[in-house]
């Protein structure tokens, strides 16, 4: 009896030992900061276009006179109407729409700032910020795109992804070297670079298999009529989908491949075999929405968001320190 | 040493059977941050899964109370329900002008791709349409409900009210005019046989104005139903399973 007990302590204490070798190789090994560079460029460019878009018609977004004033946004989230949460916002007490265009001003120039990878480290988190205000700010009007590009955000912030393909990197080779290495990182693997690219392929995980989840308990994803659905639908129509009606079959298995993709993304991300499959499978799933569902920022926005899973190797770096 | 050697070696993970350091106390804190954001990662669309007749699990809502605040704040506090469970009817909002009777004499189409541009323009206010019929509310509310859900349900109303006079207010003032009308419609999608005889997916019946009342979705297309009599029904209808 004694040799069971202190054998199961004996396995019990093994793995826990394993586990957290396994947890401190997961997230603790050395990666290269290269393609949250990449990301960052692309992440960058569509928050400034998503800025934009919103500076085309500011005053029907922000402001006392937008579609939702200041002050019913603000109810929508103090408990005014039963419902109180923690997504607050400043933008709800300015009135003033000079002070507001300064403001989307500045955050369209932290943006680009962002973008071209200058003081990333102080850009990225500012982004970050003015990101989260304004989408506090537009409840009602959000949808999958400003889901993905915050959540890259936050993720490229907490690594190094300036130190590549960025204004930091030549200002670290031309003026500080070694000098100021937290604001001006090297293009060097770090452990920062490791758990910013976890964070972000863990989380693409958590979307996928809760949106194939979701599928999973809706009919349609089964009987394989969701994809004419989705084809029907004339407000998200850009490039028509709807002479799929003449191939039920073809709908059907576009239909449960998206549910089944989705669903087990989780687990086939990972393996190197099933990887280069799944991400092909994400480009035109992805590619699918933007082209025939109208959702091109958020189609776009997935692709770029699946580079979290590609290889540093295919990204040369023409700075990077030996 | 070739740069593609020193970037390998810089690259290499190392192998399973490597032996490890154990985790420094640095690497404790960051771990701990780590599963206090996943943990505020994976809860939200699992409560969302979970929200049933009954409520949300009781268990799910518990273990989300320690990071709710933090999920709200960062914008995780997302379901990822996109086209799910099932792909369903869209929904838009249309604003009219009316003069002194009441009567509409100018109308806009809220989305609409002839008013708004680029399409994440476009798309935005398709989301305020989707928004406003999400909110909705009826003003009647059944009778027998729970005293609790009541409350509920009037505050949500009350939400519904605040926002629409709030997108009424808005084209008041751009259009200088105040009597001004706003109405929810739905598209409804079309029966793939329905398509298939030629009716195009945005033909009129299948746009149907949304009332204050309970919401329901009609069939796509909108037609007169024959009454029995105009069938001529007046033979006696046998139910197979009843003797004669």
């Amino acid at each position: 009896m004694k040799s069971v007990v202190g054998s199961s302590f004996g396995l019990a204490r093994q793995w826990l030992t394993e586990s957290a070798e396994a947890w401190s190789r997961f997230w603790f090994t050395p990666c290269s900061p290269r393609v949250i560079s990449v990301l960052r460029i692309l992440a960058g460019a569509m928050l400034v276009y998503s800025h934009l878009v919103w500076a085309m018609d500011l005053g029907s977004f922000l402001g006392p006179d937008a579609w939702i004033d200041n002050d019913t946004a603000k109810s929508l989230h103090d408990g005014s109407f039963g419902f109180s949460d923690a997504a607050r916002s400043y933008l709800w007490n300015i009135d003033s729409m000079g002070l507001l265009w300064a403001h989307h001003v500045v955050a369209i120039l932290i943006a680009i700032a962002f973008t071209l990878g200058f003081l990333t480290r102080l850009s990225g988190p500012l982004s970050l910020f003015l990101q989260l205000m304004l989408l506090h700010r537009l409840t009602g009007m959000l949808f999958g795109l400003d889901q993905i590009l915050t959540y890259c955000l936050m993720y490229l912030s907490i690594g190094p992804s300036g130190a590549c393909y960025s204004v930091d990197a030549w200002l670290r080779r031309r003026l500080t070297g070694d000098r100021l290495a937290w604001l001006f990182p090297a293009d060097r693997p770090s452990v920062s670079a490791n758990v910013a690219t976890r964070l972000l392929q863990i989380h693409l995980c958590v979307i996928y298999f809760f949106g194939g989840i979701a599928k999973a308990r809706g009919t349609t994803w089964w009987d394989g009529s969701a994809m004419w659905l989705s084809a029907a639908n004339y407000e998200y129509q850009s490039v028509p989908l709807t002479w799929i009606v003449d191939y039920p079959r073809l709908g059907a298995l576009l239909s449960n491949a998206t549910m089944l993709w989705e669903l087990s993304y989780v687990a086939l991300i990972w393996p190197r075999l099933t990887r280069p499959v799944f991400l092909v499978i994400a480009v035109m799933v992805h590619a699918g929405i933007g082209i025939f569902l109208g959702m091109i920022t958020f189609g776009t926005m997935m692709i770029i968001a699946n580079l979290i899973f590609v290889s540093p190797k295919l990204f040369s770096c023409q700075s990077c320190e030996a | 040493m070739s740069s593609r050697k020193v970037q390998a070696a810089e690259e290499r993970i190392p192998e399973p059977s490597m032996p490890t350091r154990p985790l420094g106390k640095w690497q404790w804190v960051i771990s701990l941050g780590i599963l206090f954001h996943l943990v505020a990662v994976v809860l939200p669309p699992l409560a969302y899964q979970s929200d049933g007749p009954a409520g949300i699990s009781p268990v799910i809502q518990a273990a989300t109370t320690p990071v709710r605040p933090y999920g709200e704040f960062l914008h995780l506090n997302r379901g990822y329900a996109f086209f799910a469970p099932d792909p369903g009817p869209s929904h838009l909002f249309q604003i009219a002008r009316l003069d002194e009777e009441n009567f509409p004499f100018e109308e806009w189409m809220y989305p609409s791709l002839d008013h708004q541009w680029p399409r994440l323009a476009y798309h935005r206010h398709f989301m305020l349409a989707e928004y406003l019929n999400r909110i909705h509310r009826p003003v009647d509310l059944p009778e027998g409900l729970d005293p609790s859900i009541i409350v509920d349900l009037k505050a949500e109303r009350r939400r519904y009210e605040y926002v629409r006079r709030s997108m009424i207010e808005k084209m008041r003032k751009e259009l200088s005019h105040d009597n001004i009308a706003l109405r929810r419609i739905e598209h409804a999608l079309l029966l793939p046989q329905d398509y298939s005889s030629g009716i195009p997916i945005n033909d009129r019946r299948t746009y149907q104005v949304l009332g204050d009342g309970p919401v329901f979705s009609e069939p796509a297309l909108s037609e007169e139903v024959p009454t029995p009599q105009d069938a001529g029904a007046n033979e006696t209808i046998t139910d197979p399973k009843v003797p004669s």
